[in-house]
Protein backbone atom coordinates (compact mmCIF):
# COMPACT_ATOMS: atom_id res chain seq x y z
CA UNK A 1 0.00 0.00 0.00
CA UNK A 2 1.15 3.49 -0.77
CA UNK A 3 0.24 6.83 0.76
CA UNK A 4 0.96 9.72 -1.57
CA UNK A 5 0.72 13.35 -0.54
CA UNK A 6 0.83 15.84 -3.39
CA UNK A 7 1.29 19.62 -3.16
CA UNK A 8 -0.60 19.86 0.12
CA UNK A 9 -1.29 23.46 1.21
CA UNK A 10 -2.87 24.46 4.53
CA UNK A 11 -3.50 27.99 5.71
CA UNK A 12 -4.42 29.35 9.13
CA UNK A 13 -5.75 32.91 8.87
CA UNK A 14 -4.27 33.19 5.37
CA UNK A 15 -0.70 32.37 6.46
CA UNK A 16 0.64 29.20 4.93
CA UNK A 17 1.47 26.56 7.55
CA UNK A 18 2.02 23.86 4.94
CA UNK A 19 3.44 24.86 1.59
CA UNK A 20 3.30 22.42 -1.33
CA UNK A 21 4.15 19.38 0.78
CA UNK A 22 4.81 16.32 -1.39
CA UNK A 23 6.04 12.84 -0.42
CA UNK A 24 5.23 9.14 -0.61
CA UNK A 25 5.42 6.43 2.03
CA UNK A 26 4.92 2.66 1.93
CA UNK A 27 3.34 0.21 4.36
CA UNK A 28 5.59 -1.53 6.86
CA UNK A 29 7.75 1.57 7.12
CA UNK A 30 7.99 3.64 10.26
CA UNK A 31 8.15 7.23 9.05
CA UNK A 32 9.20 10.10 11.29
CA UNK A 33 8.00 13.62 10.58
CA UNK A 34 10.79 15.68 12.05
CA UNK A 35 11.16 19.41 12.48
CA UNK A 36 11.55 22.20 15.03
CA UNK A 37 8.53 23.71 16.81
CA UNK A 38 6.13 25.37 14.41
CA UNK A 39 7.45 23.49 11.39
CA UNK A 40 3.96 22.13 10.66
CA UNK A 41 4.34 18.54 11.90
CA UNK A 42 0.99 18.35 13.70
CA UNK A 43 -0.77 20.21 10.90
CA UNK A 44 0.63 17.74 8.37
CA UNK A 45 -0.75 14.74 10.29
CA UNK A 46 -4.11 16.46 10.72
CA UNK A 47 -4.25 17.54 7.08
CA UNK A 48 -3.57 13.99 5.88
CA UNK A 49 -6.47 12.64 7.94
CA UNK A 50 -8.68 15.63 7.01
CA UNK A 51 -8.93 16.96 10.56
CA UNK A 52 -8.00 20.40 9.24
CA UNK A 53 -9.16 21.96 6.00
CA UNK A 54 -6.83 21.72 3.07
CA UNK A 55 -6.54 24.69 0.73
CA UNK A 56 -4.77 22.88 -2.09
CA UNK A 57 -3.26 19.56 -3.08
CA UNK A 58 -4.51 16.11 -2.25
CA UNK A 59 -3.83 12.80 -0.54
CA UNK A 60 -3.99 9.45 -2.32
CA UNK A 61 -4.21 5.96 -0.86
CA UNK A 62 -3.09 3.52 -3.54
CA UNK A 63 -3.93 6.11 -6.13
CA UNK A 64 -7.44 6.76 -4.82
CA UNK A 65 -8.10 10.39 -3.99
CA UNK A 66 -9.09 10.86 -0.35
CA UNK A 67 -11.75 13.37 -1.42
CA UNK A 68 -13.75 10.41 -2.73
CA UNK A 69 -13.84 8.83 0.74
CA UNK A 70 -16.87 9.25 3.02
CA UNK A 71 -16.16 10.45 6.59
CA UNK A 72 -16.73 6.93 7.88
CA UNK A 73 -14.32 5.44 5.35
CA UNK A 74 -11.74 8.00 6.46
CA UNK A 75 -12.44 6.85 10.03
CA UNK A 76 -11.67 3.27 9.06
CA UNK A 77 -8.51 4.15 7.14
CA UNK A 78 -6.88 6.69 9.47
CA UNK A 79 -6.40 6.98 13.19
CA UNK A 80 -4.83 10.09 14.64
CA UNK A 81 -3.54 10.11 18.20
CA UNK A 82 -2.86 13.66 19.33
CA UNK A 83 -1.44 14.62 22.68
CA UNK A 84 -4.74 16.11 23.87
CA UNK A 85 -8.09 14.92 25.09
CA UNK A 86 -10.79 16.81 26.98
CA UNK A 87 -11.13 15.22 30.38
CA UNK A 88 -13.34 17.68 32.23
CA UNK A 89 -16.47 15.58 31.86
CA UNK A 90 -15.89 12.40 33.85
CA UNK A 91 -15.23 9.26 31.81
CA UNK A 92 -13.43 5.97 32.32
CA UNK A 93 -10.60 4.68 30.14
CA UNK A 94 -12.85 1.85 28.96
CA UNK A 95 -15.59 4.25 27.85
CA UNK A 96 -12.98 6.29 26.00
CA UNK A 97 -11.58 3.25 24.19
CA UNK A 98 -15.04 2.04 23.12
CA UNK A 99 -15.63 5.06 20.85
CA UNK A 100 -12.86 3.86 18.52
CA UNK A 101 -15.02 1.06 17.19
CA UNK A 102 -17.76 3.40 15.93
CA UNK A 103 -16.51 3.66 12.33
CA UNK A 104 -16.74 -0.13 12.11
CA UNK A 105 -20.29 -0.28 13.44
CA UNK A 106 -23.67 0.38 11.94
CA UNK A 107 -24.70 3.96 12.70
CA UNK A 108 -27.65 2.99 14.84
CA UNK A 109 -26.07 -0.10 16.37
CA UNK A 110 -26.61 0.39 20.08
CA UNK A 111 -24.32 -2.26 21.58
CA UNK A 112 -20.84 -3.48 20.66
CA UNK A 113 -20.34 -6.83 18.95
CA UNK A 114 -18.15 -9.49 20.54
CA UNK A 115 -15.64 -8.74 17.80
CA UNK A 116 -15.38 -5.10 18.87
CA UNK A 117 -14.57 -6.16 22.41
CA UNK A 118 -12.01 -8.69 21.16
CA UNK A 119 -10.14 -6.05 19.15
CA UNK A 120 -10.15 -3.80 22.20
CA UNK A 121 -8.95 -6.60 24.47
CA UNK A 122 -6.09 -7.49 22.12
CA UNK A 123 -4.74 -3.93 22.06
CA UNK A 124 -5.25 -3.50 25.81
CA UNK A 125 -3.15 -6.61 26.46
CA UNK A 126 -0.52 -5.57 23.94
CA UNK A 127 -0.07 -2.21 25.63
CA UNK A 128 -0.46 -3.66 29.09
CA UNK A 129 -3.13 -1.20 30.22
CA UNK A 130 -5.65 -3.73 31.53
CA UNK A 131 -5.30 -2.29 35.01
CA UNK A 132 -6.33 1.17 33.80
CA UNK A 133 -9.69 0.24 32.21
CA UNK A 134 -11.89 1.26 35.14
CA UNK A 135 -9.84 4.33 36.04
CA UNK A 136 -11.09 7.84 35.38
CA UNK A 137 -9.40 9.52 32.43
CA UNK A 138 -8.76 12.61 34.57
CA UNK A 139 -6.87 10.58 37.20
CA UNK A 140 -4.24 9.17 34.82
CA UNK A 141 -0.63 10.30 34.93
CA UNK A 142 0.68 11.74 31.67
CA UNK A 143 2.60 8.54 30.92
CA UNK A 144 -0.49 6.39 31.47
CA UNK A 145 -2.60 8.77 29.39
CA UNK A 146 -0.15 8.58 26.52
CA UNK A 147 -0.40 4.80 26.37
CA UNK A 148 -4.20 5.04 26.49
CA UNK A 149 -4.19 7.54 23.61
CA UNK A 150 -2.06 5.22 21.47
CA UNK A 151 -4.28 2.28 22.41
CA UNK A 152 -7.36 4.22 21.30
CA UNK A 153 -5.85 4.85 17.89
CA UNK A 154 -4.87 1.18 17.48
CA UNK A 155 -8.35 -0.04 18.46
CA UNK A 156 -9.66 1.94 15.52
CA UNK A 157 -7.76 -0.66 13.41
CA UNK A 158 -6.51 1.85 10.87
CA UNK A 159 -4.31 1.11 7.89
CA UNK A 160 -2.64 4.47 8.36
CA UNK A 161 -1.57 5.36 11.88
CA UNK A 162 -0.74 8.99 12.69
CA UNK A 163 0.95 9.56 16.04
CA UNK A 164 1.66 13.05 17.30
CA UNK A 165 4.51 13.06 19.82
CA UNK A 166 3.63 9.58 21.11
CA UNK A 167 6.60 9.40 23.47
CA UNK A 168 6.75 12.96 24.77
CA UNK A 169 5.69 12.40 28.38
CA UNK A 170 6.93 8.87 28.86
CA UNK A 171 9.93 8.04 30.97
CA UNK A 172 12.82 6.46 29.08
CA UNK A 173 11.84 2.83 29.63
CA UNK A 174 8.27 3.32 28.36
CA UNK A 175 9.50 5.56 25.56
CA UNK A 176 11.70 2.75 24.24
CA UNK A 177 8.95 0.19 24.84
CA UNK A 178 6.29 2.24 23.05
CA UNK A 179 8.51 2.99 20.05
CA UNK A 180 9.61 -0.68 19.81
CA UNK A 181 5.97 -1.67 19.89
CA UNK A 182 5.01 0.86 17.22
CA UNK A 183 7.86 -0.34 15.04
CA UNK A 184 6.81 -3.99 15.40
CA UNK A 185 3.13 -3.22 14.79
CA UNK A 186 4.02 -1.29 11.67
CA UNK A 187 6.06 -4.18 10.34
CA UNK A 188 3.73 -7.04 11.38
CA UNK A 189 0.42 -5.44 10.45
CA UNK A 190 1.86 -3.70 7.37
CA UNK A 191 0.70 -0.31 8.61
CA UNK A 192 1.71 3.05 7.25
CA UNK A 193 2.85 4.87 10.35
CA UNK A 194 3.73 8.53 10.58
CA UNK A 195 5.20 9.78 13.84
CA UNK A 196 5.54 13.50 14.45
CA UNK A 197 8.46 14.17 16.70
CA UNK A 198 11.21 16.67 17.42
CA UNK A 199 13.64 14.38 19.17
CA UNK A 200 16.66 14.05 16.88
CA UNK A 201 18.18 11.15 18.76
CA UNK A 202 15.01 9.00 18.87
CA UNK A 203 14.35 9.71 15.21
CA UNK A 204 17.81 8.56 14.21
CA UNK A 205 17.36 5.47 16.37
CA UNK A 206 13.97 4.31 15.01
CA UNK A 207 13.08 5.91 11.68
CA UNK A 208 12.90 3.81 8.50
CA UNK A 209 12.07 6.99 6.66
CA UNK A 210 12.30 10.65 7.53
CA UNK A 211 10.33 13.67 6.37
CA UNK A 212 12.17 16.78 7.52
CA UNK A 213 9.97 19.87 7.73
CA UNK A 214 10.92 23.49 8.25
CA UNK A 215 8.42 26.39 8.23
CA UNK A 216 5.84 24.31 6.40
CA UNK A 217 8.13 23.10 3.63
CA UNK A 218 9.68 19.68 3.07
CA UNK A 219 13.44 20.04 3.38
CA UNK A 220 14.37 16.40 2.94
CA UNK A 221 12.65 13.03 2.41
CA UNK A 222 14.29 9.63 2.48
CA UNK A 223 16.04 7.08 4.65
CA UNK A 224 17.61 8.20 7.93
CA UNK A 225 20.84 8.94 6.06
CA UNK A 226 19.27 12.18 4.73
CA UNK A 227 19.81 13.64 8.19
CA UNK A 228 23.32 14.91 7.57
CA UNK A 229 25.23 16.88 10.18
CA UNK A 230 25.13 20.09 8.10
CA UNK A 231 21.39 19.91 7.39
CA UNK A 232 20.39 19.13 10.97
CA UNK A 233 22.62 21.89 12.38
CA UNK A 234 21.13 24.39 9.95
CA UNK A 235 17.49 23.52 10.63
CA UNK A 236 17.61 22.90 14.38
CA UNK A 237 20.34 25.42 15.23
CA UNK A 238 22.18 22.98 17.50
CA UNK A 239 25.66 21.54 17.24
CA UNK A 240 25.31 17.77 16.73
CA UNK A 241 27.58 14.80 16.44
CA UNK A 242 26.74 11.88 14.15
CA UNK A 243 27.98 8.53 15.41
CA UNK A 244 27.70 5.05 13.95
CA UNK A 245 26.35 2.40 16.33
CA UNK A 246 27.20 -1.31 16.20
CA UNK A 247 24.33 -2.01 13.77
CA UNK A 248 25.68 0.53 11.32
CA UNK A 249 22.98 3.13 12.04
CA UNK A 250 23.83 6.79 12.19
CA UNK A 251 22.87 8.19 15.57
CA UNK A 252 22.49 11.90 16.08
CA UNK A 253 23.62 13.33 19.38
CA UNK A 254 22.79 16.96 20.14
CA UNK A 255 25.72 18.72 21.79
CA UNK A 256 24.84 22.40 22.39
CA UNK A 257 22.74 25.23 21.01
CA UNK A 258 24.20 27.29 18.17
CA UNK A 259 23.86 31.04 17.83
CA UNK B 1 -10.53 -8.48 30.91
CA UNK B 2 -12.26 -6.02 28.60
CA UNK B 3 -15.19 -8.40 28.16
CA UNK B 4 -15.65 -8.55 31.91
CA UNK B 5 -15.62 -4.74 32.15
CA UNK B 6 -18.16 -4.55 29.32
CA UNK B 7 -20.45 -7.10 30.98
CA UNK B 8 -20.26 -5.22 34.26
CA UNK B 9 -21.25 -2.03 32.46
CA UNK B 10 -24.26 -3.73 30.89
CA UNK B 11 -25.27 -5.36 34.15
CA UNK B 12 -25.07 -2.06 35.99
CA UNK B 13 -27.24 -0.43 33.33
CA UNK B 14 -29.89 -3.18 33.36
CA UNK B 15 -30.10 -3.26 37.14
CA UNK B 16 -30.27 0.54 37.40
CA UNK B 17 -33.00 0.79 34.78
CA UNK B 18 -35.02 -1.88 36.56
CA UNK B 19 -34.57 -0.18 39.93
CA UNK B 20 -35.37 3.28 38.54
CA UNK B 21 -38.47 2.14 36.64
CA UNK B 22 -39.82 0.41 39.72
CA UNK B 23 -39.16 3.46 41.89
CA UNK B 24 -40.81 5.76 39.38
CA UNK B 25 -43.92 3.56 39.21
CA UNK B 26 -44.25 3.39 42.98
CA UNK B 27 -43.64 7.11 43.38
CA UNK B 28 -46.23 7.92 40.71
CA UNK B 29 -48.86 5.87 42.57
CA UNK B 30 -47.83 7.59 45.80
CA UNK B 31 -48.10 10.94 44.05
CA UNK B 32 -51.69 10.15 43.07
CA UNK B 33 -52.58 9.13 46.60
CA UNK B 34 -51.03 12.10 48.46
CA UNK B 35 -52.80 15.43 48.91
CA UNK B 36 -55.35 17.27 50.99
CA UNK B 37 -57.65 14.28 50.53
CA UNK B 38 -55.48 11.21 50.67
CA UNK B 39 -56.49 8.19 48.64
CA UNK B 40 -55.35 4.69 49.60
CA UNK B 41 -52.73 2.91 47.49
CA UNK B 42 -55.17 0.14 46.65
CA UNK B 43 -57.90 2.56 45.54
CA UNK B 44 -55.42 4.29 43.23
CA UNK B 45 -54.34 1.03 41.60
CA UNK B 46 -57.96 -0.15 41.31
CA UNK B 47 -58.96 3.08 39.60
CA UNK B 48 -56.01 3.07 37.22
CA UNK B 49 -56.78 -0.50 36.22
CA UNK B 50 -60.46 0.43 35.82
CA UNK B 51 -61.63 -2.08 38.43
CA UNK B 52 -63.49 0.34 40.69
CA UNK B 53 -65.33 3.54 39.75
CA UNK B 54 -66.11 5.59 42.82
CA UNK B 55 -67.18 8.95 41.32
CA UNK B 56 -65.87 11.22 44.09
CA UNK B 57 -62.50 9.50 44.17
CA UNK B 58 -62.39 9.41 40.37
CA UNK B 59 -62.48 13.21 40.15
CA UNK B 60 -59.57 13.57 42.56
CA UNK B 61 -57.57 10.78 41.00
CA UNK B 62 -58.05 12.15 37.47
CA UNK B 63 -56.73 15.56 38.55
CA UNK B 64 -53.72 14.01 40.21
CA UNK B 65 -53.01 11.77 37.25
CA UNK B 66 -52.67 14.95 35.17
CA UNK B 67 -50.26 16.50 37.69
CA UNK B 68 -48.25 13.34 37.98
CA UNK B 69 -47.97 12.85 34.21
CA UNK B 70 -46.83 16.44 33.84
CA UNK B 71 -44.17 15.90 36.53
CA UNK B 72 -42.92 12.70 34.90
CA UNK B 73 -42.72 14.26 31.43
CA UNK B 74 -41.19 17.56 32.51
CA UNK B 75 -38.71 15.74 34.76
CA UNK B 76 -37.66 13.29 32.05
CA UNK B 77 -37.20 16.15 29.58
CA UNK B 78 -35.08 18.15 32.00
CA UNK B 79 -32.99 15.09 32.88
CA UNK B 80 -32.23 14.50 29.19
CA UNK B 81 -31.68 18.21 28.49
CA UNK B 82 -29.13 18.28 31.32
CA UNK B 83 -27.13 15.39 29.87
CA UNK B 84 -27.18 16.90 26.37
CA UNK B 85 -26.04 20.31 27.48
CA UNK B 86 -23.27 18.92 29.69
CA UNK B 87 -22.10 16.96 26.66
CA UNK B 88 -22.04 19.77 24.13
CA UNK B 89 -20.45 22.27 26.49
CA UNK B 90 -18.08 19.52 27.78
CA UNK B 91 -18.85 20.95 31.17
CA UNK B 92 -20.18 19.00 34.15
CA UNK B 93 -21.57 22.22 35.68
CA UNK B 94 -23.89 22.96 32.77
CA UNK B 95 -27.66 22.75 33.12
CA UNK B 96 -30.62 24.48 31.36
CA UNK B 97 -31.44 26.52 34.47
CA UNK B 98 -27.86 27.49 35.35
CA UNK B 99 -27.08 28.46 31.75
CA UNK B 100 -30.02 30.87 31.67
CA UNK B 101 -31.97 28.86 29.11
CA UNK B 102 -35.07 28.38 31.26
CA UNK B 103 -35.37 32.00 32.30
CA UNK B 104 -34.93 33.43 28.80
CA UNK B 105 -37.64 31.01 27.66
CA UNK B 106 -39.95 32.41 30.32
CA UNK B 107 -39.03 36.02 29.45
CA UNK B 108 -39.96 35.50 25.82
CA UNK B 109 -43.21 33.81 26.85
CA UNK B 110 -44.17 36.65 29.17
CA UNK B 111 -43.26 39.25 26.55
CA UNK B 112 -45.44 37.42 24.03
CA UNK B 113 -48.28 37.33 26.57
CA UNK B 114 -48.10 41.09 27.09
CA UNK B 115 -48.18 41.77 23.37
CA UNK B 116 -50.92 39.27 22.73
CA UNK B 117 -52.90 38.22 25.84
CA UNK B 118 -55.11 35.80 23.89
CA UNK B 119 -52.03 33.61 23.47
CA UNK B 120 -52.77 32.06 26.86
CA UNK B 121 -55.51 29.99 25.21
CA UNK B 122 -53.08 28.12 23.01
CA UNK B 123 -50.49 26.17 24.95
CA UNK B 124 -48.87 24.99 21.73
CA UNK B 125 -48.09 28.56 20.71
CA UNK B 126 -46.78 29.31 24.20
CA UNK B 127 -44.48 26.30 23.80
CA UNK B 128 -43.24 27.63 20.49
CA UNK B 129 -42.31 30.98 22.03
CA UNK B 130 -40.75 29.19 24.97
CA UNK B 131 -38.63 27.10 22.59
CA UNK B 132 -37.45 30.19 20.73
CA UNK B 133 -36.60 31.85 24.04
CA UNK B 134 -34.64 28.79 25.15
CA UNK B 135 -32.63 28.73 21.93
CA UNK B 136 -31.96 32.45 22.20
CA UNK B 137 -30.82 32.08 25.81
CA UNK B 138 -28.41 29.29 24.93
CA UNK B 139 -26.84 31.28 22.09
CA UNK B 140 -26.60 34.35 24.30
CA UNK B 141 -24.87 32.49 27.11
CA UNK B 142 -22.47 30.81 24.68
CA UNK B 143 -21.56 34.16 23.12
CA UNK B 144 -20.98 35.78 26.49
CA UNK B 145 -18.85 32.88 27.74
CA UNK B 146 -16.55 32.99 24.68
CA UNK B 147 -14.99 36.04 26.34
CA UNK B 148 -13.51 33.81 29.01
CA UNK B 149 -11.96 30.43 28.42
CA UNK B 150 -12.40 28.33 31.55
CA UNK B 151 -15.31 25.99 32.16
CA UNK B 152 -16.47 28.23 34.96
CA UNK B 153 -16.86 31.17 32.57
CA UNK B 154 -19.82 29.39 30.98
CA UNK B 155 -21.49 29.10 34.35
CA UNK B 156 -20.76 32.74 35.21
CA UNK B 157 -22.18 33.84 31.85
CA UNK B 158 -25.22 31.70 32.58
CA UNK B 159 -25.70 33.33 35.96
CA UNK B 160 -25.54 36.76 34.32
CA UNK B 161 -28.10 35.78 31.67
CA UNK B 162 -30.34 34.18 34.30
CA UNK B 163 -30.26 37.27 36.51
CA UNK B 164 -31.07 39.64 33.67
CA UNK B 165 -33.82 37.58 32.15
CA UNK B 166 -35.42 36.48 35.41
CA UNK B 167 -35.55 40.17 36.38
CA UNK B 168 -37.23 40.93 33.10
CA UNK B 169 -39.67 38.05 33.39
CA UNK B 170 -40.50 39.06 36.99
CA UNK B 171 -41.59 42.50 35.78
CA UNK B 172 -43.40 41.22 32.72
CA UNK B 173 -45.19 38.45 34.60
CA UNK B 174 -46.19 40.91 37.30
CA UNK B 175 -47.79 43.02 34.59
CA UNK B 176 -49.70 40.14 33.00
CA UNK B 177 -50.77 38.49 36.25
CA UNK B 178 -54.42 39.27 35.58
CA UNK B 179 -54.28 37.43 32.27
CA UNK B 180 -52.57 34.38 33.70
CA UNK B 181 -55.03 33.84 36.56
CA UNK B 182 -52.31 31.99 38.47
CA UNK B 183 -49.72 33.41 40.88
CA UNK B 184 -46.67 34.19 38.75
CA UNK B 185 -44.35 32.74 41.36
CA UNK B 186 -45.52 29.36 40.15
CA UNK B 187 -44.20 30.04 36.66
CA UNK B 188 -40.95 31.48 37.97
CA UNK B 189 -40.20 28.54 40.24
CA UNK B 190 -42.31 25.78 38.77
CA UNK B 191 -45.56 24.17 39.68
CA UNK B 192 -47.86 21.47 38.33
CA UNK B 193 -51.07 23.01 39.75
CA UNK B 194 -51.88 24.89 36.55
CA UNK B 195 -51.46 21.96 34.17
CA UNK B 196 -54.63 21.16 32.22
CA UNK B 197 -55.75 17.87 30.82
CA UNK B 198 -55.46 19.29 27.30
CA UNK B 199 -51.73 19.93 27.86
CA UNK B 200 -50.85 16.30 28.40
CA UNK B 201 -50.98 15.07 24.75
CA UNK B 202 -48.73 17.93 23.51
CA UNK B 203 -46.41 17.41 26.44
CA UNK B 204 -46.20 13.66 25.80
CA UNK B 205 -45.62 14.05 22.10
CA UNK B 206 -42.90 16.70 22.43
CA UNK B 207 -40.99 14.86 25.11
CA UNK B 208 -41.18 11.54 23.24
CA UNK B 209 -39.92 13.20 20.06
CA UNK B 210 -37.17 15.07 21.92
CA UNK B 211 -35.97 12.08 23.90
CA UNK B 212 -36.02 9.69 20.92
CA UNK B 213 -34.16 12.22 18.79
CA UNK B 214 -31.51 12.50 21.49
CA UNK B 215 -31.07 8.71 21.44
CA UNK B 216 -30.06 8.99 17.77
CA UNK B 217 -27.04 11.18 18.54
CA UNK B 218 -25.66 9.31 21.56
CA UNK B 219 -22.66 7.93 19.70
CA UNK B 220 -21.70 11.25 18.16
CA UNK B 221 -21.94 12.78 21.65
CA UNK B 222 -19.71 10.05 23.06
CA UNK B 223 -17.04 10.94 20.51
CA UNK B 224 -17.61 14.69 20.78
CA UNK B 225 -16.94 15.06 24.51
CA UNK B 226 -13.25 14.15 24.06
CA UNK B 227 -12.62 16.88 21.48
CA UNK B 228 -13.52 17.85 17.91
CA UNK B 229 -10.63 15.75 16.58
CA UNK B 230 -12.16 12.59 17.98
CA UNK B 231 -15.55 13.45 16.62
CA UNK B 232 -14.22 14.11 13.12
CA UNK B 233 -11.92 11.14 12.82
CA UNK B 234 -14.68 8.76 13.87
CA UNK B 235 -16.85 10.01 11.03
CA UNK B 236 -19.08 12.52 12.83
CA UNK B 237 -19.58 16.21 12.26
CA UNK B 238 -19.00 18.06 15.55
CA UNK B 239 -20.97 21.15 14.47
CA UNK B 240 -23.96 19.05 13.51
CA UNK B 241 -23.77 17.31 16.89
CA UNK B 242 -23.82 20.64 18.76
CA UNK B 243 -26.63 22.00 16.62
CA UNK B 244 -28.85 18.93 16.99
CA UNK B 245 -28.25 18.62 20.73
CA UNK B 246 -28.85 22.35 21.33
CA UNK B 247 -32.11 22.23 19.39
CA UNK B 248 -33.34 19.19 21.29
CA UNK B 249 -32.34 20.80 24.60
CA UNK B 250 -34.23 23.96 23.69
CA UNK B 251 -37.35 22.02 22.66
CA UNK B 252 -37.35 19.97 25.86
CA UNK B 253 -36.59 22.92 28.14
CA UNK B 254 -38.98 25.24 26.30
CA UNK B 255 -41.78 22.74 26.53
CA UNK B 256 -41.34 22.13 30.23
CA UNK B 257 -41.09 25.86 30.98
CA UNK B 258 -44.27 26.54 28.99
CA UNK B 259 -46.27 23.97 30.93
CA UNK B 260 -44.85 23.78 34.46
CA UNK B 261 -42.59 26.85 34.66
CA UNK B 262 -38.93 26.90 35.67
CA UNK B 263 -37.78 23.90 37.68
CA UNK B 264 -34.11 24.41 38.45
CA UNK B 265 -31.27 21.98 39.17
CA UNK B 266 -33.03 18.81 37.95
CA UNK B 267 -30.90 18.96 34.80
CA UNK B 268 -27.78 19.12 36.96
CA UNK B 269 -28.56 16.60 39.70
CA UNK B 270 -30.05 13.94 37.47
CA UNK B 271 -27.07 13.42 35.10
CA UNK B 272 -24.65 13.28 38.01
CA UNK B 273 -26.73 10.72 39.90
CA UNK B 274 -26.77 8.67 36.68
CA UNK B 275 -23.04 9.04 36.04
CA UNK B 276 -22.61 7.41 39.42
CA UNK B 277 -25.14 4.66 38.61
CA UNK B 278 -24.45 3.72 34.96
CA UNK B 279 -21.23 5.52 33.98
CA UNK B 280 -20.71 8.20 31.37
CA UNK B 281 -21.54 6.51 28.08
CA UNK B 282 -24.43 8.55 26.65
CA UNK B 283 -26.16 5.42 25.37
CA UNK B 284 -26.78 4.47 28.98
CA UNK B 285 -26.67 7.90 30.59
CA UNK B 286 -29.55 9.40 28.58
CA UNK B 287 -32.30 6.86 29.33
CA UNK B 288 -31.23 6.63 32.97
CA UNK B 289 -31.25 10.41 33.34
CA UNK B 290 -34.76 10.60 31.86
CA UNK B 291 -35.94 8.27 34.64
CA UNK B 292 -34.03 10.02 37.44
CA UNK B 293 -35.26 13.43 36.25
CA UNK B 294 -38.83 12.15 36.35
CA UNK B 295 -38.29 10.66 39.80
CA UNK B 296 -36.85 13.94 41.16
CA UNK B 297 -39.77 16.06 39.93
CA UNK B 298 -42.47 13.57 41.02
CA UNK B 299 -40.79 13.34 44.42
CA UNK B 300 -40.63 17.15 44.73
CA UNK B 301 -44.29 17.40 43.74
CA UNK B 302 -45.18 14.90 46.46
CA UNK B 303 -43.16 16.84 49.04
CA UNK B 304 -44.83 20.11 48.02
CA UNK B 305 -48.31 18.64 48.50
CA UNK B 306 -47.38 16.84 51.70
CA UNK B 307 -46.14 20.11 53.20
CA UNK B 308 -49.26 21.92 52.07
CA UNK B 309 -51.62 19.27 53.48
CA UNK B 310 -49.82 19.30 56.83
CA UNK B 311 -49.48 23.07 57.14
CA UNK B 312 -52.89 23.83 55.65
CA UNK B 313 -51.29 26.63 53.60
CA UNK B 314 -50.98 26.93 49.82
CA UNK B 315 -48.45 24.92 47.86
CA UNK B 316 -44.80 25.89 47.62
CA UNK B 317 -43.35 26.19 44.11
CA UNK B 318 -41.58 23.03 42.88
CA UNK B 319 -38.34 24.86 42.20
CA UNK B 320 -37.89 25.42 45.93
CA UNK B 321 -37.69 21.69 46.57
CA UNK B 322 -35.61 20.78 43.51
CA UNK B 323 -33.28 23.62 44.44
CA UNK B 324 -32.75 22.16 47.90
CA UNK B 325 -32.09 18.73 46.35
CA UNK B 326 -29.99 19.95 43.42
CA UNK B 327 -28.00 22.95 44.57
CA UNK B 328 -25.65 20.90 46.80
CA UNK B 329 -24.54 19.07 43.62
CA UNK B 330 -23.55 22.42 42.12
CA UNK B 331 -21.73 23.42 45.29
CA UNK B 332 -19.83 20.12 45.35
CA UNK B 333 -18.88 20.30 41.67
CA UNK B 334 -17.76 23.92 41.89
CA UNK B 335 -15.65 23.21 44.96
CA UNK B 336 -14.05 20.26 43.18
CA UNK B 337 -13.23 22.42 40.14
CA UNK B 338 -11.84 25.28 42.21
CA UNK B 339 -9.60 22.93 44.16
CA UNK B 340 -8.12 21.62 40.91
Amino acid sequence: MRLAVKNLVVEYNSTKVLDEVTFEVLDGELTFVLGPNGAGKTTLLKAISRLVNVVGGSVYIDGKDLRNYSPREVGKAFAYAGPQVYRVLPSTVFEFLLISRYPHQNRLQYVESLDDIKVLDEVVNELNIGGLLSRKLEDLSSGELQRVLIARALIQKPTILLLDEPAAFLDIKYRIEVLDMIKNLTKNRRLITLVANHDLHLTSLYADRVILLDSGRVVAVGGPEVLTKELVEKIFKVRVEVLKNCYGRNLILPIRALD
Amino acid sequence: MALQTYRNLMRRFTLSMFFLTTSLTLLSILSISVGVVSVGFKDVVDHLLGISSHTFLKGIIDLRVIRTSASVLAGASLGVAGVLIQGITRNPLAEPYILGISSTALSVVSLALILNPSLINSRTEVMLYSFLGALLGFLFTLMLSRLGSSGLSLVLAGIAVTSISSGISHILLYLVQSVLRIPYVYLLMGSTTSVLKADIPTLTLTSIIGISASLLIVKSLNAYIYGDEYSRQLGFNPRLTILTAATITSILTGMSVAVVGIIGFVGLASPHICRYLVGNDHRFLLPASALVGAILVVLSDIIVRAISSVSGLGELPLGVVTGIIGAPFLAYLVLKRVRE
